[in-house]
């Protein structure tokens, strides 16, 4: 159907209008239709915000399922006159209407969650390789003060029968037992400072991994 | 002031309505304060389009 449209204009747009239409060989009607047109598409595009892919640094909610978005998690992001607009992997695929990307965005998708899946595994059993260690290391630890306790019952146990016997030491045969203890005393003390450190490096990095996790 | 003339054109009611529904959204004054914006618009942008690149 046709509409009448009265237009109140300047002359000198009107005398543009007359000017533009001659030039491109149009009808000033064909030329208001075009123009006006042109200025409908125009402003349909300004609307619509121009979407950027990113990875989530803050949490968020899908603007169109309304689906908690993590942090790292791939999404859209644009600005709009009424705010922003976030648009959450599976609803970008839902709007997608090319079958072949989709079903790559889906596999895409599919290895994401692998990936995430083997990462957090990744981690866990790093956990368990770290305790593991410090229970070896505490074993160790263990094996040591015991060797530690032996050798000073045995020197004890020397020393004893040397008195009872000899009545008296004699200064390198003293330090001839005395030399073991020292070694075993300076290697428990290898095993405290590393076991120590390795602690102290555990603690560090769960400090690192809950601070990022946090913001 | 500047002189003020006056035009009738026909056109579809389809896009006489979108006019409508952007003075109706306070885009626009009037369909004819519309329309000057549509015709300067599309003005200015064929010209930019001719004009050759520097």
């Amino acid at each position: 159907m046709l509409k009448n449209l009265n237009l109140k204009l300047e002359e000198e747009l009107i005398n543009k209008i007359k000017t533009e239409a001659g030039i491109r060989g149009l009808s000033q009607k064909d030329l208001i239709v075009k123009a006006l047109e042109h200025f409908f598409i125009c402003n349909k595009a300004e609307e619509i915000p121009t979407l950027k892919e990113i990875i989530t640094k803050y949490k968020g909610k899908c603007s169109k399922c309304g689906r908690i978005v993590d942090v790292g998690e791939k999404a859209l992001y644009g600005k709009t006159k009424d705010g922003s607009i976030l648009i959450c992997l599976d609803c970008q695929i839902g709007m997608e209407s090319d079958k072949t990307l989709v079903r790559r965005l889906l596999k895409l998708r599919k290895l994401d969650r692998e990936i995430k899946a083997l990462q957090n595994q990744k981690e866990q059993l790093l956990n368990e390789y770290e305790e593991l260690e410090l229970k070896e290391d505490f074993a160790k630890l263990l094996d040591n003060l015991a060797g530690m306790r032996k050798t000073f019952v045995d020197f004890m146990g020397w020393a004893k029968y040397v008195k009872a016997v000899k009545g008296t030491f004699k200064i390198d045969e003293l330090i001839e037992h005395l030399e073991p203890l020292i070694e075993y005393a300076t290697e428990g003390l290898k095993i405290i400072r590393e076991y120590k450190l390795k602690q102290e490096s555990i603690l560090k990095n769960k400090i690192k991994k809950k601070r990022r996790e946090g913001s | 002031m500047p002189r003020k003339g006056y035009k009738v054109i026909t056109i579809k009611e389809e896009i006489f309505k979108q006019a409508e529904e952007y003075v109706r959204q306070g885009k626009a004054k009037s369909i004819s304060d519309l329309t000057e914006q549509a015709i300067l618009l599309k003005i200015g942008v064929d010209q930019n389009a001719q004009e050759p690149k520097s």
